[in-house]
């Protein structure tokens, strides 16, 4: 397989029209174009425009009409590609380099003339240029120009361009693919036998009972035995479910719902999953969550309730069980959490009561392994509920049927190609222990004070200007060689203090790497993050910014964050700076440095500051008094070197 | 393809590569001679190749033992007066003819023609045609090239070009081996079957190196190229190394008269300076020399508005008669930039 020819655009007239247009097609290096002009009855003049672009200046081009010699004059300066030709029809052949960054250089041939074969043709080479240096030719336009005639239908252009093999690259799908799985059915309750039951009751003559009934796959719960204190049907799960996530499902038909006749009487059925199957009711101290359908007189309702050690906490749900009813029930536990909802459909998919018949309720239980039927009646009741509980499912592990999963492969895994022999190994994301330089300030070895205005103490790097001058005050620290064109620092700011100068200036407290320890001079090159107090704007802001071979101040600034308004005090930011080969990245997070992210703005800059040897925190030379405070900490300095990302990757190691 | 191992092991290739749309040029009908003759004729079977939208022929006719050729162009088999065509030789002023029975391609030559042309092949409309052709010169083991500027056209409306003849018509003939090869493309080729320019070599200057080269190339007998220079002073071109004074070039700067350099060591495409773009068609058969036609477009290191263009168009002959190219390089005083690219198609 090997590069070769593509058609780009095809376009044919189907009536007259003063244009032909390609359309917008892809940017290739290589274009050769043919071009077919017609015009039964009118002279028509052509001209090429590459992009819409109309602007006058854009061409030039020099022509050769029928072997005169030498060439006409050239052409300067047109707002087209004149490739005119005074006759009805033209054939034309041309070739164009379109690369970006270079002028767009074109060879064509014609061939055009009256027709008839006592008329021969015409004959005409040109070469031309449109000056655009910044994009790729992606649309060419034929315009007829002679007055308002029209170029006859069938007219055309095609364009073809040289193209590369189509490539695919197999490690990039490995590594950051995601893809829906289905969580696995861990417990299946559907063959009601397939769980083991330990039942109340004996027969469905019993006054309360929770039966297996296999026949039907179903277990019959019955509850009208003025069963005070509680009686208990459960199964018994072959193993624990986790206490990070599962997910249980169920069917509840209610046959019957009659509600007690009179007040004082608690009357229940409850449905749960605890980590005790003769536990409930006062009885024992289980964990667990689970329903409460209640009939109580004039109170029919639903509670869902977690219960932690024997005690319980509940909410209230908008569902009012009766006769009649079935229902889809589902809980979902993720990490502490119980998410309850009940749908009218066995797909789960709409949910009974809309929004309002689902409930939470927290607790992280721990050895939940019965799927429990727990029955209450008080004495001299006399309300009866019959309920059928089928296709029972339990998904451990998972908190939801579906879910997104990373298709990467896990750090470590050995990736070979067949054809190059190259191995490549998947790394895990970078940590600080991965740091080629990392201050976590405990003492402060091989680091430069110029004043009292910053300092290392109780495990931090101390900033502390409340008055006085800020004239080139600064801390440094020597890495020892200079860092690589791409690198990476980072650190966590926290200011009890950000007070806006008075003087109508803009002052900066510059945290990052430059070239000297020093200050000032005319030839710093450096990557920093500016803590930026501004009283022309009254704003308080984070900014970043790369000089090459400037003074303070000098260079291609980042945008600012937060882009209106100011930033907290007493507030933890998370600050990284990345330098790449087109410029840097300015990301601010909150929390840590995985955490909300506040800012991530890109900067293109051709800058390309060297040498850079010395972490550098402190002001440049911009005087004194200036009524600026910045009072506060940074703390968790790390510089990694040579990388643009700290996150997981594929890595060359060599070749088989 | 991809196989999971155990051990955290994934073995596969890298990437998975297939061809570009197949959407270009394709061959549709060949002639060679087995013998000598003094018709090369692509028929098809004998009613005719497929009719296509777009034409190009490509032929090389070898010198005539005894005797010259009129080298005459036919389509369809029409012999009659429905030819015009407008051309200049050697880069001298033009000559038109009408009513022609047939395309005079060259006449009462005793060389070697390589030529390759462009037709629009629209039923209804006159058959426009354009192209080049290099000769040899009339002393084929060496001396000056010669060249040909054509457009001409078949003033038949009512059918497409589904046949194309070469015929002599003088005393000589076409010699064994001489070949007319005929490449279509619908306005809506298919994506199918292969293109005939098949790419061997894309290569990009570095900054270390005062030469680029494509390095060894698959031997093809017909090469097409395109070279973007920059900054190309003292420049110049040699097909596998070979710096001895086996170049001659006829070339026309700016429409002047043709300037012919017969014992150059390389090839020259333009005035020195840059940027610039060359591109050309190459015979390349070991045993005879290897011709090249090829036109610059060049901006004489005035880039941006208002500053003119340079063209340059001429014919070279390598003089090498046992060795196939299967080496272009490019050569200057300076190292060469990211922005200088080579690129070289084939085919046989």
């Amino acid at each position: 397989m090997v590069a070769g020819w593509t058609r780009l655009a095809h376009t044919k007239l189907g009536s007259a029209n003063a244009t032909i247009d390609t359309g917008t097609f892809d940017a290739k290096e290589h274009l050769q174009v043919i071009i077919y002009t017609l015009s039964a009855s009118v002279d028509h003049y052509c001209y090429i425009r590459y992009n819409g672009d109309g602007a006058s200046n854009r061409y030039t081009y020099l022509k050769n009409a029928n072997g005169e010699v030498p060439d006409g004059s050239p052409n300067l300066n047109m707002p087209y590609n004149d490739i005119y030709v005074h006759t009805r029809n033209g054939f034309y052949v041309m070739d164009i380099t379109n690369y970006t960054g270079k002028e767009k250089l074109g060879i064509m041939q014609n061939i055009g003339g009256s027709t008839g074969k006592t008329n021969p043709p015409a004959r005409r080479e040109y070469v031309s240029k449109w000056v655009n240096t910044s994009d790729q030719i992606t649309q060419i336009t034929v315009h007829q120009g002679n007055g308002s005639n029209t170029f006859d239908a069938d007219s055309y252009i095609t364009v073809w361009g040289r193209s590369d093999d189509v490539t695919s690259d197999e490690k990039a799908t490995l590594a950051d693919a995601t893809a829906t799985r289905n969580s696995t059915l861990t417990h299946d309750g559907t063959d009601i036998t397939s769980l083991t039951w330990t039942e109340l009751g004996s027969s469905t003559s019993d006054a309360s009972y929770v039966l297996e009934n296999s026949s039907s796959d179903i277990i019959d719960i019955k509850n009208s035995g003025n069963n005070v204190s509680g009686s208990f049907g459960y199964a018994t799960l072959p193993s624990t479910l986790s206490s990070t996530a599962w997910l249980m499902r169920f069917k509840l038909v209610f046959n019957t719902v009659t509600a007690e006749s009179s007040g004082g009487k608690s009357f229940f059925s409850a449905i749960r999953i605890t980590d005790s199957g003769t536990s409930g009711e006062g009885v024992g101290s289980e964990d667990g969550f689970g329903f409460w359908f209640i009939a109580d007189a004039g109170s029919t309702q639903t509670q869902f309730r977690s219960t932690t050690n024997g005690s319980e906490t509940y909410t209230g749900m908008s569902y009012t069980p009766a006769s009649g009813n079935t229902i889809y029930v589902e809980i979902s536990y993720s990490s502490g959490t119980a998410t309850a909802n009940f749908y009218s459909d066995s797909g789960f998919s709409s949910r009974v009561g809309s929004t309002t018949a689902n409930a939470t309720q927290t607790g992280t239980h721990t050895g939940l392994k019965y799927p429990q039927v727990m029955l209450r009646q008080d004495s001299g009741g006399n309300g009866v509920m019959e309920m059928e509980l089928s296709e029972l499912k339990i998904y451990d592990g998972n908190s939801t049927l579906t879910s997104v999963v990373s298709t990467a492969p896990p750090a470590g895994t050995r990736y070979e190609e067949t054809d190059t022999r190259k191995i490549y190994r998947r790394e895990g994301a970078l940590t600080s222990s991965d740091a080629d330089h990392s201050f976590d300030f405990a003492n402060n070895t091989g680091w430069t004070f110029s004043d009292s205005q910053t300092s290392i103490s109780s495990g931090k790097f101390q900033i502390n200007k409340t008055n006085g001058t800020i004239d080139g005050h600064r801390g440094t620290y020597d890495l020892g060689s200079a860092l690589s064109s791409t690198f990476i620092f980072r650190f966590k700011a926290n200011f009890s203090t950000l007070g806006l100068p008075n003087n109508g200036s803009n002052y900066n407290l510059y945290i990052g790497v430059r070239s000297t320890a020093g200050v000032n001079t005319n030839s710093n090159d450096h990557c920093s993050i500016s803590f930026d107090l501004q009283d022309q704007q009254d704003l308080k802001v984070i900014t970043s910014l790369v000089g090459d071979d400037q003074t303070y101040g000098s260079g291609d600034w980042g945008d600012k964050y937060p882009s209106s308004g100011s930033i907290s005090e007493d507030t933890d930011y998370y600050c990284t700076f990345i330098k790449t080969s087109t410029g840097f990245t300015l990301q601010i997070r909150s929390g840590s440095h995985t955490g909300t992210l506040l800012h991530n703005v890109d900067k293109a800059s051709s800058k390309n500051p060297t040498g850079l040897q010395y972490v550098w925190i402190g002001w440049s030379n911009r005087g004194s008094n200036t009524g600026a405070d910045w009072v506060g900490t940074l703390d968790d300095f790390e510089i990694y070197d040579g990388v643009t990302s700290l996150d997981a990757s594929w890595k060359e190691r060599g070749t088989a | 393809m991809v196989e999971y191992l155990s051990g955290n092991r994934i073995q596969g290739s890298s990437t998975l590569t297939s061809s570009p749309p197949q959407t270009s040029w394709k061959e549709i009908d060949r002639k060679k001679l087995t013998s000598n003759g003094d018709s090369i004729d692509c028929n098809g079977s004998g009613s005719g190749f497929p009719a296509k939208d777009y034409l190009m022929f490509i032929y090389i006719i070898n010198r005539p033992s005894s005797g010259d050729q009129n080298i005459r162009l036919r389509f369809n088999g029409d012999a009659n007066d429905n030819y015009a065509e407008s051309y200049s030789l050697n880069g001298g002023a033009n000559t038109t003819a009408h009513s022609q029975n047939n395309i005079a391609l060259h006449s009462g030559v005793v060389n070697e023609n390589f030529g390759v042309f462009f037709v629009n092949n629209v039923a209804n409309k006159e058959k426009f045609c354009i192209g080049e052709v290099v000769g040899t010169g009339t002393d084929a083991s060496s001396g000056e090239c010669s060249r040909r500027e054509q457009t001409l056209k078949w003033v038949n409306t009512s059918d497409q070009v589904t046949r194309i003849e070469l015929v002599n018509t003088s005393t000589g003939e076409f010699e064994t081996d001489s070949e007319l090869i005929v490449l279509g493309c619908d306005q809506d080729e298919a994506n199918s079957g292969t293109t005939y320019w098949q790419e061997l070599a894309n290569v990009t200057g570095t900054a270390s190196a005062a030469t680029l080269t494509t390095g060894t190339i698959t031997a093809k007998k017909f090469l097409k190229f395109h070279i973007f220079h920059d900054e190309f002073a003292s420049g110049g071109m040699r097909f596998n190394q070979d710096s001895s004074s086996l170049y001659k070039r006829r070339y026309s700067a700016n429409g002047a008269s043709d300037t012919i350099n017969n014992t150059d060591t390389k090839m020259s495409f333009l005035y020195d300076l840059a940027d610039a773009f060359t591109e050309g068609y190459i015979i390349n058969i070991g045993s005879r020399a290897k011709l090249m036609m090829f036109s610059t477009c060049e901006t004489n290191n005035q880039t941006g508005t208002g500053n003119r263009l340079y063209r340059m168009e001429g014919a070279i002959k390598w003089h090498n008669l046992s060795d196939q190219i299967t080496e272009i390089n490019l050569f200057k005083g300076s190292n060469f930039s990211t922005a200088e690219k080579m690129i070289v198609w084939g085919a046989d």
